[in-house]
């Protein structure tokens, strides 16, 4: 059996193909005839056949129970702060739960992030919409001012062009007083006239010459009614001049005719 | 991607793998977690320093050797002789020799899990964590030849348990 002895020997490289040819034929040759060594050889497949069996896995207790989303995702977290607190600790499994309530707390936050953004956008449109209000309300308040400063100020005009219409109404009245008086005094000298009618034919004569000469130069018998004649044409023809300055030179042209007397 | 992202990536793609690493040494469902926790605090207080490409490999090496340091202290803490084995149940009246699927593959998990080193890192290497033979060579920092001696020993230790305890309950 010596030789048997060093053929089992080799049975496991044999198994394994590890012997180089030469050995390999030899151990060969000797299981064709030996049916104790080939037993042997079949012991060793049956052997290397459980060890091939053996479980290249092995789930970890925690991920046998109904998993979360990312059951080792969360459990690389739950290592890491392992890692970084206590290595001595032995840290306990965890809980698919909490990864599942993790993921719910993150999905919150962002929701709650999402609201707060939207709560700061509408608190600074409202902002900016006082504002606006503000500005509206002042421009409001400035027109008010100033159509208030614009009545006063019309309110004014209309007080001094009714005082300027009523002092032009006072001059106008005194015209029409003075010129009643003109008229009255008018009357009064052609009654005074009317008892000489004694030089009926010369003025007749006289008024057409005299409309050669200057007006400043009357005729030494021009008769008082040529000067009022001559006064109202003044005032009713000829534009120029003030009433006071015609009323003057009629007073002056009836002096003149009362001294030529 | 940013580094949290890329983190929590790692937590949910490699937790369970990771987990069945450090339960191949320890045969204990809340002290292999307690590992894999242990191995990601780790990784993120250096996630800079990994890289995000070298960290799957880097957080095995890191659920390896706590789960090895752990096994080691818990081996100390009780006295000699205690069975090791966690939620070990009744032991039938007459085990066959090879017993039922279920049953060899705890049997073989218990037998693992008790192999000396470095049979049990080359096994756990290439059965639970499905290393190349390269890449456990390269994990072990051990030549290729090595690596392949020491598992084919590994499998004729745990073979010959099978033999010796044939349908222990594990």
């Amino acid at each position: 059996m010596s030789g048997c002895s060093e053929i089992v020997e080799s049975l496991e490289a044999y198994a394994l193909k590890f012997l180089p040819d030469g050995e390999r034929e030899a151990v060969g040759a000797h299981l064709q005839i030996c049916p104790s060594c080939a037993g042997e050889l079949e012991k060793v497949r049956a052997t290397l056949a459980l060890l091939e069996e053996l479980p290249t896995r092995r789930p970890m207790s925690r991920t046998a129970a109904p998993r979360a989303r990312f059951p080792w995702a969360a459990a690389a977290g739950w290592l890491l702060a392992v890692g970084l607190g206590a290595l001595a600790i032995r840290p306990v499994p965890p809980d698919p739960r909490v990864a599942a309530l993790e993921t719910r707390l993150e999905a919150q936050a962002a929701v709650i992030g999402d609201l707060r953004q939207d709560l700061v956008r509408r608190a600074r449109e409202r902002e900016a919409m006082a504002e606006k209000l503000d500005r509206q309300g002042e421009l409001l308040r400035s027109i008010e001012d100033r159509g208030r400063r614009d009545a006063e100020e019309i309110r004014r005009g209309m007080k001094i062009q009714e005082e300027q219409i009523r002092s032009i109404g006072e001059g106008l009245a005194a015209l029409v007083r003075r010129t009643a008086e003109t008229s009255e005094q008018l009357r009064t000298l052609r009654q005074v006239e009317v008892p000489r009618p004694a030089t009926p034919e010369p003025p007749k004569a006289e008024p057409v010459a005299k409309a050669e000469s200057p007006p400043a130069d009357p005729a030494p018998n021009r008769s008082p009614v040529d000067a009022a004649q001559g006064f109202l044409l003044s005032v009713f023809r000829d534009r120029g001049g003030s009433l006071n300055q015609k009323i003057r030179a009629y007073k002056d042209d009836l002096n003149r005719t009362y001294e030529n007397r | 991607m940013s580094s949290r992202e890329a983190f929590d990536d790692l937590v949910l793609g490699h937790a369970d793998r990771l987990k069945a690493i450090a339960y191949a040494y320890l045969r204990d469902d809340a002290e292999a977690e307690d590992v894999v926790q242990t191995a990601f605090t780790k990784a993120w207080k250096q996630w800079s320093a990994i890289g995000e490409g070298r960290a799957p490999a880097w957080i095995a090496r890191v659920v390896r050797n706590e789960a090895v340091d752990r096994w080691r202290r818990r081996r100390l803490e009780r006295p000699q002789g205690t069975p090791v084995e966690v939620g070990a149940g009744p032991v039938p009246a007459e085990p066959p020799p090879w017993g039922d699927t279920e049953q060899r593959l705890r049997q073989v998990q218990a037998i693992v899990s008790t192999l000396p080193e470095p049979y049990r890192s080359v096994v756990i290497l290439r059965f639970v964590q499905r290393l190349s033979y390269e890449q456990i060579a390269l994990e072990l920092d051990q030549p290729l030849g090595t690596v392949k001696t020491q598992l084919c020993r590994a499998i004729r230790r745990i073979r010959s348990e099978i033999a010796d305890r044939p349908g222990e309950e594990a």
